[in-house]
């Protein structure tokens, strides 16, 4: 009898997961071929099917940037997505994303102090570009992974998650005190540098830097899917997942540390993304009505995807030269839509307490 | 059969104990209920039995083993609990609730086996809910969850059984079926203890009683006895009630 139920739900949800996919495959498509440059699809596929194509100046677009920011714009939002999501089942509060704990604001403080203090010793400028990105991505990650270490030794500590939560929102508030203070302090050369790496950006990343923080993301999803038994025990409340035998202080280090690797690498080389995190498992929990793991994590993995490439497109104004920073249209975007989900329910059931 | 037993157990937080020298033990097929004042410590001795916080001092045993020996994962396979508090996401299913009631069980991702199937078919059966399978738990009254609750323990499938005030917020109805069914779940072979404060109902199903007053041992007895005796009345302050 229930073996009917579990059956019919697979067949369902194989249909969903194949839609999407299709979705996220012509979406890809999509912007490979918009841009400032409009490249015909025919080209563009043939270019991916591993042919000619007719125009160099095509050949070199699409292999230089597209095809690069288009892959860092779906390891972004996958990895952003499913670090939301965690952090939210994690803390059982629908406001928690990835940056809830001050990965970002750990980021911005190791890369505020390489260029304030690279620009006072002097040379910051001055260094190839190769160097000064790496030294970005490098301060970015320490500083994250910093921040991070501390919270870690914080959740062996505290008993509960909310506990954490306000530990990790505190030093995140004076982490970027500490840049504020370094802001005020420079020149507004340095300030335009910072701030030019707080919009975030998708399309600076080489092929080289592709190739380190691709398998880094991988894995981590990888990871975050095995992870989905302890998050649903969790979805029942600590006490009730304590008693279903989750051992709960590591469970909690494990989860952190799988948020911290997606969101500590994606923020190290393309800066702090804004609303990816939090939204898409709003998105994908009232779209898809479930809040089982093993389901949501394939879920927003696409969805997250197909949302930034989406994102990206009208990021790039197809059609003219200018761009926007990346932040203000996920935003701009994203928040109208959440809102319309949420007013078309009226509730907001789909996620947690009544 | 005991199957939880303690020894000298003093229960409290911090260095103030709420309940003393408790020695108790809960044997298969009884129906134990758990009756005291308000904020005497019935909870207090609940997650403590159930390994949630540390003894002040003495021991439990569990299935013949010390408590503070087993880990999570094999204490939950011996002893499950329905808490006063809701699950935390409301939108699962009542399926996909019982489902994980199989989590100690369950394949590494969390997937049933034929067994685990039969477990929660069983724990459906007995609970009497097939009509809400579908249902999200937000959608239930305070009464059908009580009863998803329970068939989720019931899946756990553990001989110890333990409930934190199951009939509070129900309607006489509801309380009357809760009782029931829990009965009958002992019957099966199970130790049950509840905490009530629902005298007249509770006092016809459970076995024992266990009263608990401020700062006085604990107080075992038949219901009836303890009933004819004026001790559950002393127990609960109201020998001098008007009613």
């Amino acid at each position: 009898m229930i073996q009917q139920h579990f059956d019919t739900s697979v067949k369902k949800w194989r249909v969903t997961f194949i839609g999407l996919f299709v979705v996220l495959c012509l979406v890809f498509l999509a912007s490979l071929a918009i841009g400032s440059v409009t490249i015909p699809l025919g080209q563009t596929t043939k270019f991916l099917t591993g042919g000619e194509v007719e125009n160099t100046g095509w050949q070199a677009i699409l292999i230089n940037f597209r095809l690069p920011k288009a892959l860092t714009a779906i390891l972004v939002g996958s990895a952003l997505g499913i670090s939301g999501l965690q952090m939210q089942t994690l803390f059982r509060n629908p406001l928690a994303g990835p940056f809830i704990l001050g990965i970002s604001s750990g980021a911005g403080l190791g890369v505020a102090l390489v260029i304030f203090i690279g620009f006072a010793i002097g040379g910051f400028f001055g260094i190839p570009d190769f160097a000064r990105n790496w030294l970005m991505v490098g301060s970015a990650a320490v500083g994250s992974f910093l921040v991070l270490s501390v919270i870690g030794v914080a959740a062996l500590r505290v008993r509960s998650g909310v506990s954490l939560l306000i530990i990790g929102l505190m030093f995140g508030a004076a982490v970027s005190a500490i840049v504020s203070i370094m802001q005020f302090f420079s020149q507004a050369e340095n300030i335009q540098a910072y701030v030019i790496w707080s919009f975030g950006s998708l399309g600076s990343l080489s092929w080289n830097e592709l190739s380190v923080l691709t398998p880094i993301v991988v894995l981590s999803l990888i990871y975050a899917f095995i992870l989905s038994k302890q998050l649903n025990a969790l979805l029942l409340g600590e006490t009730y997942a304590e008693s279903s035998g989750l051992n709960l202080k590591s469970t909690r280090i494990l989860i952190i540390l799988n948020t911290s690797l997606l969101a500590g690498s994606v923020t190290a080389f393309c800066g702090p993304i804004a609303f990816v995190g939090l939204a898409v498992p709003h998105l994908a929990r009232m779209l898809f009505n479930t809040s089982n793991h093993l389901l949501l994590t394939p879920l927003i993995i696409l969805l997250g995807a197909i949302l930034m490439l989406v994102f990206d497109l009208v990021a790039q104004l197809p059609g003219s030269d200018a761009t926007l920073p990346i932040n203000a249209v996920t935003s701009l975007l994203g928040a109208p839509f959440v809102i319309w989900l949420i007013l078309r329910k009226n509730n907001l059931h789909y996620s947690f307490e009544k | 059969m005991s199957l939880l037993q303690t020894h000298n157990l003093t229960i409290g937080y911090g260095d103030q104990p709420l309940v003393s020298d408790i020695n108790v033990s809960l044997e298969a097929g009884q129906l134990v209920g758990l009756i005291g004042q308000n904020g005497v410590g019935k909870s207090t001795l609940i997650r403590t039995l159930a390994g949630f916080q540390r003894p002040l001092s003495g021991s439990i045993s569990l299935g013949g083993i010390e408590l503070t020996k087993l880990d999570a994962k094999a204490i939950s396979k011996k002893l499950g609990v329905v808490l006063t508090e809701k699950p935390t996401a409301l939108n699962l299913s009542v399926l996909e609730l019982i489902s994980l009631g199989r989590h100690p069980y369950s394949g590494w991702l969390g997937q049933l086996k034929k067994e685990d199937v039969a477990k929660i078919e069983e724990a459906i059966e007995q609970t009497q809910i097939h009509h809400i399978l579908n249902k999200r738990l937000f959608e239930l009254s305070d009464g059908q969850l009580q009863k998803v609750m329970i068939a989720r323990v019931l899946a756990q499938d553990t001989d110890v059984i333990l409930l934190d005030e199951p009939t509070s917020h129900l309607d006489l109805r509801n309380k009357i079926d809760v009782l029931d069914l829990l009965k009958k779940i002992s019957q099966s072979g199970k130790a049950v203890l509840i905490s009530t404060h629902e005298i007249s109902l509770s006092a016809k199903v459970c076995d024992v009683y266990w009263g608990v007053d401020f700062g006085v041992p604990l107080e075992i007895g038949k219901p009836t006895e303890l009933l004819a005796s004026g001790m559950l009345a002393d127990i609960l302050h109201v020998k001098n009630a008007a009613l």
